[in-house]
Formats: C-alpha cells, structure tokens, sequence
C-alpha cells in the first residue's frame, strides 16, 4: 500500500519496515539508504562496530575488496558506505550507495539497477565462509587490527577526545557514554561467529527505514528489497524510550593534563526538554543563539570583544536533553571563561538579547533549512534522522515552526539549562611565551 | 559551444549540463557566474591570488619588500572589521553563512544563502574593498591568531606534513605555517596591512564567482555599482630558488602517537600544470596506489597499511610534489615496497583495465561536483586564478590514455627524490 506524503512516496514493506522513496530530478547523482535501528546493547557495540567496518568490503559476488571496488569503479565511481551512529538509547545501523543519476552517463549506459542490486547483495549476501559464519579470518584480522588503531588513535585529536571525556564525566553509567566505535578491552572476545550472531540479529529484529533519492524510477528498488525481507523471520523490538532528564546534583570540575600547546574546555549542561517535546525547536534556537556560529552570543562576546578562546560553540541534543560549549583557550582564562560563558546563558535566560539577535538566528535557522534540499545525502539524512520524532516534517513544515517561536519561549528554556561538568584538557607544564615553530602544510586557515 | 552575448562570454558544456558566463570587469576583476536555476543554495566567492607563500614582493617594478610570515592570514581576519562594526553582523540580516580562508596562494572570502542574495551579494564586495586597521585592532587579533596557531600544534597531522615540507623545501616558504609563528605575527603593523592590501587586493589580482538562482547580467549590473576602480598594478612575487632536489630523504619526529604517523613526498621540478596532466596525475596515483591496485591489496595484506592510507599532490607556485600519507606501524617498509612498485611500473606499465576503474571513477567525481553551488563556484575561481583549462580538464576525463599516463608516470616519480617524514613514540617510552 503506497501513500503519498508531500513530495514522498512511502510505504510499508513488512512489520517495522518502511520504504520512502524521494523523486528528486535536479542531481547528478542518487543513493539508496536502509537504516537499521535497534536499541543499544553494550555487549553488541564492539561487535556491531566491526561489522560495518568489514560489511562494505565484500559480498558473495564480489569476495575480494579490490574485485569489488574495481567495480564500483566501473559503475562511475558508485561507493558503498556503512556507518553506525548512537540515538539516544538506540542504535542505527545503514549501509547505503550512491552512484551517478544514468542521465549524466556517456550514450546509453545506465548503472541504477545494478547499484540497487549490489546493495541487495551486501545486505541479503554477504560473503559467508564453509563454516558458514561471516566473511573469512584474514578479514577478521584486518578488521581487529583497525579497530585497535582507530580506538587507540582518538588520542590524537584533541578537541574530539575532550568532548569524549566531558561525556564520560557527566553522564556515567547512560547510554550517551557509550562508544558507537566499540571498546579495545573487547577485542580479543570478537569471532566471525559473533559477528554472524550480531547481523542475523540485526536483520531479524531491527526497525528498519529504506530511503531512496534521485531521478530514476524507485518501484524495482522497492520489489527488491520486499523480496528480501520477506524471506526473513523478523520479530521487530521495541525501540527503548529516550534518556530520562536528570537535574544535575554538583557541578562536576575535572581537568586532566597532557602534552598539549592549548587547553580545551568542554561544559556539559542538562535540560528538561527532549523529542517528543514540541519545545524542542526552541532549545535548538536558544543554542543557536547561545553558541551557533560566528552570529551567537558566545562567539561575538566570548571570542570577538573578550578575546578569551580561539573558538567557543554550542551543540544541544535534542535526544539526549543536554547541551555543551566546546572551546579552546589558554589555561589563564578558564575562570574567566567559565563566568562569561554563563553570563551569556544567563541573558538569553532574562530575554536580554536583542531582537536583531533574535531575527538572525531564526533566519539562520531557515535558511539552513532550505540548504538540506539541495542535495541528495542532505535530503536522504533529513528523512532518517527523524524517525525519533513520532512524525515526518518537510524542511517546509520544520520552518513553519521556527518562525512561531517567540523570545519569551527561548528565554523559558535557558532557564532551565543545569550545568552539570566542567572539563578541562590542559598542557602538563604551565604554558610558556615563546613557541617553537610547528604547524599546517596543505590546509588552509578559515 | 561558445558564443558572446552582452559582455559575457558564454560557454556551455553539454557533457555536464552547465553553462558558464565568463567576463573581466573594467576594473580588472574576473567574474565567472555558473546559473542554477534548480537549487536554493546561492553561492558567491571573491578572491585575490596572495597566500601565505607571497611574502617578497615588488610592485610596478620598484624594491622588494619582505613582510613577516602569516601576514596574509592575518589580513584575512582582520578584514572583517571595517569602520562602522563587524561584517558578520552585517550578514547577519540576510541569514548568509559568511566566512574567509588563507591558503598558499589564495585568500578567499565567500558565503551563501537561500535568501537576500543581493544584500550579501553586496555586503561581500563591500567589506573586502574596504580595510579598516587601526594598532589597537591588528593589536587585539594577536591573541585569538596566537591561540589558532596552538591549536594546530597539538595534532600530529600538522607535525608530519610541517616536516615533510621542511625535508623537501630548503627555503621555499611553503615550509612555513600558513598562520606564521607567534614571534612572526607579533611584527605585524596596521602599516604593513596596508601596504599588504594595496598591493594584492588590486581589482586584477582577483577573481569573483558566483553559482545559485541568479542572471548574470543582473550579477554584472551589481558588480558595476559595487566594483571600485583602482590603478592597475604589476606584482611581482620572488620566492627563493630551487634546485629541484630535496633536502633530506629522512625526518623524524617524537610525540605521543599510538601508532606511527608518516609523509612520503616524491619531489619533482617545479613547472606549470596542464588541467590534463592534473587529472592524469590523480588517475596514477589512484591506479598504482588507491584500493583498486594490486599494491593496495598487497600492502593492507602485509599489514603496513590501513583504510587511512592516502595520498594528495603538492601544487603551489614553485613547489610540486606527490605526497603519500597515513598510519603504518613500518613507515620504512612500506616506503621500500613503494620504492620496488615505482620500479616495478616503471618497467611493466600501468594495467589498462585497472586505469580505465580510475577514469570512469574520476569522470563520476568531476560530474558530481557540478551538484553543489559551492563547488562550482570555487573550481570555477581556482581554474581562472591559476589558468587551468575548465573544459580541458572535464575533457581529459573522458580521453586521457594509459600511454600518457605511463610516460608521466616515468617522469614523476623519482626514488633518489623522495623524503619520508615519521612522527612515532619515543622509543623508550
């Protein structure tokens, strides 16, 4: 049964499966997304994580990895990718591909079909050894030994492993701690068995969401992938409720040292807003204004007139309840810092910011909005990202509520802001004047 | 197709579905507006062709003056102050995403919208034709440049590249951290910002290009009213000789990585670049050493490899170079197998299926970038500052021949003209 929702077709192709297929002719190129959604497991997060990373380098058809990039090579360029990303108390698992729109290809050649096939293939067959679990022990091995590279290596960017710890820090024993990336201490327990067991699992009792976006006629895409499923016993769990808010009890102060030229700072605060709330979208605004970029409070104040840190931005997680300031500064002016970052909260909170303030924000807000349709992954991850949200906006409808937020509802919601961690990552030795020489090659500097 | 209509010069590409509008301004300034009527994003980028390598330099054939590094970065940011207040509240009103960035050889300012396009439009030739530096405001920046400087210390990355460079170049500037050093930034005057200004941001040292729902005769109408004339300058930039050969085959460096992190870098004489050489020498590097090579497959067997494996070219006025990057727990023999492939290809060639997988792959990239107003839009710009055939380079990539591929190859990669930069853990550690 199809049904058409806006400029969506959308239908159901099994229990807790869902196909949207998107028609969009103004690209040069499509993709075909299916998302896997799960609650999240901690004894599943390693062996989940392996899974992707060894998922879009093979199949039954293709068992090599060189065979099979060659070919998607000969497909223009079409690529597969796997990613893994945690929601609130759930998981979401795609594999995907994006290949060229076939009008764009040279005389009468076309590669939609068989990039719609090869996605089957990835998902439905994939490369299974005589034993009969999943792919073989070399690419076990590959797999194990990139694993412990990429987890070991999180080290080496700083600002990501601060914004790590702070979450660690603040919201022990939650599921927001949780690595989507998996744990070294895991490694040795994870067989081709295990990860057999975690697939099968996630194919029999996902949600499962299909999107598709581009110029070319989705209806065998969506025979191919109702095929499939139906030939699989699947009992679709229960997604686990959200998070619930916790009102933070003391503020928790930690710095770490390291051998490090800069410090980085990152607060963590709470709130009692998350999906469903309707309120979300102002908690949204209300970071945007707080710290969203070179028009925010933080940056013009925080960064501009008081010159305190190099950056210093906020993100809110409309899933999570919570929010964070990231910033990058010297030791000296943590104090500093730390009061002008909540001074800035505090005059959201007593509506003291300007109208002209306000106005560009939500402008900001909508015109970002109008950017997610200008592209083909922009659109495809609109549409998967808010299967949480209990119903699907367009980027139109998402407007229309930014335009009714008022001042007064973005001021409520900073006043509920808690903060809850500070954390800090400082050089081991107090900072000296003189610096060596050092830096960036081919980058440039914004 | 080409024709002439108004003032511009009008060039379609039917292969990719785009037509360009090409002209150069009575001031001087080169304009390039790509129409796409279809997306909501409208995209402008105004440009001058100074980077962080053009600190020698004389004007309409007078002295040469020699500025301190990073003074073109610092320019960058202090352009966004003018008189009445900060450009970004000035954008602010038209809810475009406004920013500015300092390469080697460029210095870019652009933003985008999905509405007002007009007033940004003119707030972006406004602020960029109007500096405004006084001590106390080049003073103020020094802080917030001296902690960007600290950031990129911190990452490993930064450090292999830096010494990579400092093993290839013995006094080209590109050895140099396009922000400059504290020490260096600290020389900078509201002075020698002018003079910087004067003589880099003159109409016909730079490039504007715009792509989203716009007319170009209506973008070539705002450029008349908002363009200033100035005198036309000659610029001459001087940057150290070369003798084309490298400084050391080997550098290494402590920090605390967990893994071994390394550069390798394949020197060649400087020369300028065909667009078609351009994409030949991206289809060699992807067909010898991108995941479709035997090599590839070879190396992530033997484990001296990972899926971060990578390469890039070097290609600044003066400096050209392959440069090979990742984590490898033996950067030395992985350079040695690099080393016996290079012979290797040298001797047997370049497999012609496995270079056809690279073309088709690249063909497929080149097309996909005209989705994006912000590609198109600064492909267009580099291709006019840097004079590299548009059309030349979208050709290449459906014609570029193995043969060709296999005689550049030969020339490009020299093993006596190679240097490894390591960045690993102290080894008593």
């Amino acid at each position: 049964m199809e049904k058409k929702e806006n400029n969506m077709y959308v239908s159901t192709l099994g229990e807790g499966i869902s196909f949207r297929s998107i028609r969009e002719t103004r690209f040069k190129n499509a993709c075909i997304a299916v998302h896997f959604l799960y609650p999240i497991e901690r004894a599943d997060v390693t062996p989940n994580a392996l899974l992707v990373a060894l998922l879009n380098r093979s199949c039954a058809k293709y068992p090599q990895y060189i065979e099979l990039t060659r070919a998607l090579c000969m497909l223009y360029g079409a690529s597969v990718h796997t990613s893994i990303n945690n929601l609130g108390s759930c998981q979401m698992m795609t594999v995907e591909i994006s290949f060229m729109d076939d009008r764009f290809l040279p005389g009468e050649e076309c590669v939609s079909g068989e990039c719609a096939d090869l996605l089957s293939e990835f998902i439905f067959r994939p490369k299974v050894g005589e034993d009969g679990f999943l792919f073989d022990e070399d690419d076990l091995a590959y797999a194990l030994k990139n694993a412990e590279e990429r987890i070991r290596s999180r080290i080496n960017d700083k600002e990501e492993y601060a914004s790590c710890r702070c979450v660690d820090i603040m919201c022990e024993g939650e599921p927001m701690t949780i690595e989507p990336g998996g744990y070294l201490e895991d490694l040795p327990n994870v067989t081709r068995e295990e990860l057999t067991r975690v697939w099968k699992k996630v194919l029999s009792t996902a949600q499962v969401e299909i999107i598709t976006v581009g110029g070319a006629d989705y209806e065998p895409v969506k025979e191919i992938f109702a095929r499939e499923f139906n030939a699989i016993d699947r009992h679709c769990v229960e997604l686990t409720p959200l998070p619930p808010y916790k009102e933070p009890k003391e503020i928790k102060d930690v710095t770490e040292r390291m051998d490090v030229q800069q410090s980085r700072m990152v607060m963590g605060f709470r709130l009692p807003v998350q999906e469903p709330d309707d309120m979300t979208v102002v908690c949204r605004l209300m970071s945007s204004l707080f710290g969203g970029g070179p028009t925010s409070l933080l940056f013009k104040n925080v960064r501009e007139k008081l010159s305190l840190c190099y950056y210093c931005s906020s993100s809110y997680s409309r899933l999570c309840g919570t929010m964070y300031v990231y910033s990058g500064m010297d030791e000296s002016n943590k104090e500093k810092a730390v009061e002008e970052i909540k001074r800035q909260l505090a005059v959201i909170a007593r509506n003291e910011f300007t109208d002209d303030e306000f106005e560009a924000i939500k402008l900001f807000a909508i015109c970002s909005l109008d950017n997610t349709k200008d592209s083909v992954g922009s659109i495809e991850s609109w549409y998967a990202f808010q299967i949480f949200d209990g119903c699907i906006r367009t980027p139109e409808q998402e407007a229309e509520r930014i335009k009714a937020v008022t001042r007064s509802q973005v001021a409520a919601c900073a006043s509920l802001v808690r903060l809850d961690t500070i954390y800090l990552l400082a050089p081991e030795e107090p900072v000296e004047t003189n610096e060596p020489e050092g830096g960036k090659d081919d980058e440039s500097c914004q | 197709m080409s024709h002439v209509s108004d003032r511009f010069d009008v060039r379609e590409n039917t292969l990719i579905g785009e037509t360009f509008y090409y002209t150069t301004h009575p001031t001087g300034v080169r304009i390039v507006v790509c129409p796409k009527p279809e997306i909501k994003t409208y995209y402008a980028t105004f440009a001058t062709k100074y980077g962080s390598i053009d600190n020698e330099f004389r004007v309409n054939g007078g002295e040469f003056t020699r500025v301190p590094d990073g003074i073109a970065h610092y320019l960058e940011h202090k352009l966004f102050e003018s008189e009445d207040g900060d450009t970004f509240q000035r954008f602010e009103k038209t809810g475009a995403c406004a920013n500015a960035f300092t390469s080697r050889e460029k210095t870019g300012y652009y933003f985008s919208c999905t509405r007002y396009f007009d007033q940004a439009f003119e707030i972006l030739l406004d602020f960029v034709q109007k500096p405004y530096f006084t001590p106390e405001n080049v003073q103020k920046e020094q802080g917030i440049i001296a902690q960007e400087i600290k950031m990129s210390q911190d990452s490993p990355g930064r450090k292999v590249s830096t010494n990579l460079m400092k093993a290839m170049y013995r006094d080209h500037p590109i050895r140099d951290d396009v922000a400059g050093t504290v020490e260096s930034i600290a020389q900078i005057t509201p002075e020698l910002l002018y003079k910087c200004y004067n003589t880099f941001y003159n109409p016909n040292n730079m490039v504007l290009a715009v792509s989203g729902n716009v007319d170009p005769q209506q973008v070539l109408a705002m450029c008349d009213k908002l363009l200033l004339p100035r005198e036309r300058l000659e610029i001459e930039r001087r940057i150290p000789e070369d003798d084309g050969k490298i400084v050391q085959p080997f550098i290494e460096e402590e920090c605390d990585v967990p893994f071994p992190i390394f550069q390798l870098g394949f020197k060649e004489r400087w020369r300028e670049m065909s667009a078609r050489e351009g994409i030949l020498s991206g289809l060699i590097r992807k067909s010898v050493f991108g995941s479709i090579s035997d090599f590839y497959d070879r190396m992530i067997r033997k484990k001296l490899i990972n899926p971060g494996f990578g390469y890039s070219s070097v290609d600044v006025r003066g400096a050209l170079a392959s440069v090979f990057k990742g984590v490898s727990r033996s950067p030395e023999s992985l350079r040695d197998e690099i080393f016996e492939e290079i012979e290797r290809v040298k001797r047997d060639g370049i497999p012609p299926r496995i270079f056809e997988c690279a073309r088709r792959s690249c063909f497929g990239a080149i097309i996909s970038c005209f989705n994006y107003t912000e590609d198109i839009a600064d492909n267009l710009q580099d291709d006019i500052m840097f004079d590299v055939d548009t059309f030349a380079a979208i050709k290449a990539a459906t014609d570029v021949t193995v043969e060709e591929a296999n005689e550049l190859f030969r020339r490009q990669y020299d093993i006596s003209n190679s240097s490894l930069s390591v960045v690993r853990r102290s080894k008593e550690a």
